[in-house]
């Protein structure tokens, strides 16, 4: 399994409707213990729908800022973001590039901080 | 050891780590982050368990799967350790920012291997290879 397999991949809720596909994936430093001395980076999260070269280039996660205008109009163009959280991930298929959805899964608007 | 905020740090892996440079211990540029190898632990939790690099890894991701899994099981069969040096395990990643530093050396990452190959195996073998062109 490769990060590749999980970008792009699209993401359906437990009801069968598409979410979007899988734009990022946040990790979080808090995974198993790696050699005794780290915590591995551990898949916390998955960023789904948006423009996929608006997050390349940082104006989704809002590292990039500037020109103001056209920060706005890539993450407008780019439609609403959610952030599926990965315990709520209940399938993820390889072969069809599909990730599957909990039926209890939440999924929430990704508002990035400033 | 990644260094940086310590435990709880969080990174979007396509943002800040895919595409990123990697740099050995001594400072070399040893190539880029051309994907991320995934596991599962006891408990069921997926995490990233190491850096993929290197030209057999980039095809893969970029579809040409066949390929580059053929170039990856080449360059690790051709190898005097028979090491698959394209996978660097995470325990070997010092800190993560605007560049990757690895706690190894740029001749145990596995980019150059196939430049190296070519090196040894078909330039050496072309007659006047020993001085720059004229």
């Amino acid at each position: 399994m490769t990060l590749s397999d999980l970008l792009d991949a699209r993401v359906i809720d437990g009801h069968g409707s598409t979410l979007g596909d899988v734009c990022d994936v946040r990790l979080v430093q808090d995974g198993p213990v790696l050699a005794g001395v780290t915590a591995a980076l551990r898949v916390d999260a998955l960023l789904v729908g948006g423009s996929k070269l608006a997050a390349r280039l940082g104006y989704i996660h809002r590292e990039v800022t500037a020109p103001a205008l056209l920060s706005a109009l890539v993450r407008h163009l780019g439609g609403p973001m959610l952030l599926v959280e990965w315990d709520d991930v209940a399938e993820w298929d390889h072969e069809t590039h599909t990730v599957r959805l909990a039926p209890h899964a939440r999924p929430h608007r990704f508002v990035a901080s400033p | 050891m990644i260094a940086g905020d310590g435990a709880g740090r969080r990174v979007w892996a396509d943002l800040e780590l895919l595409d990123r440079q990697l740099r050995d211990r001594a400072g070399t540029l040893c190539g880029k982050v051309d994907d991320v190898e995934l596991a599962c632990d006891e408990h069921g939790r997926m995490y990233a368990s190491a850096i993929l690099t290197g030209p057999g890894r980039l095809l893969e991701r970029l579809g040409r799967r066949r390929l580059g899994g053929w170039l990856v099981r080449f360059m690790s069969e051709n190898a005097p350790d028979g090491r698959d040096a394209s996978r660097v395990p995470f325990e070997y990643v010092h800190s993560i920012g605007a560049v990757i530093d690895l706690s190894l050396d740029a001749d145990e990452v596995g980019t150059s291997r196939t430049e190296r190959w070519t090196r040894d195996h078909v330039i050496a073998h072309i007659v006047g290879n020993r001085h720059d062109p004229e």
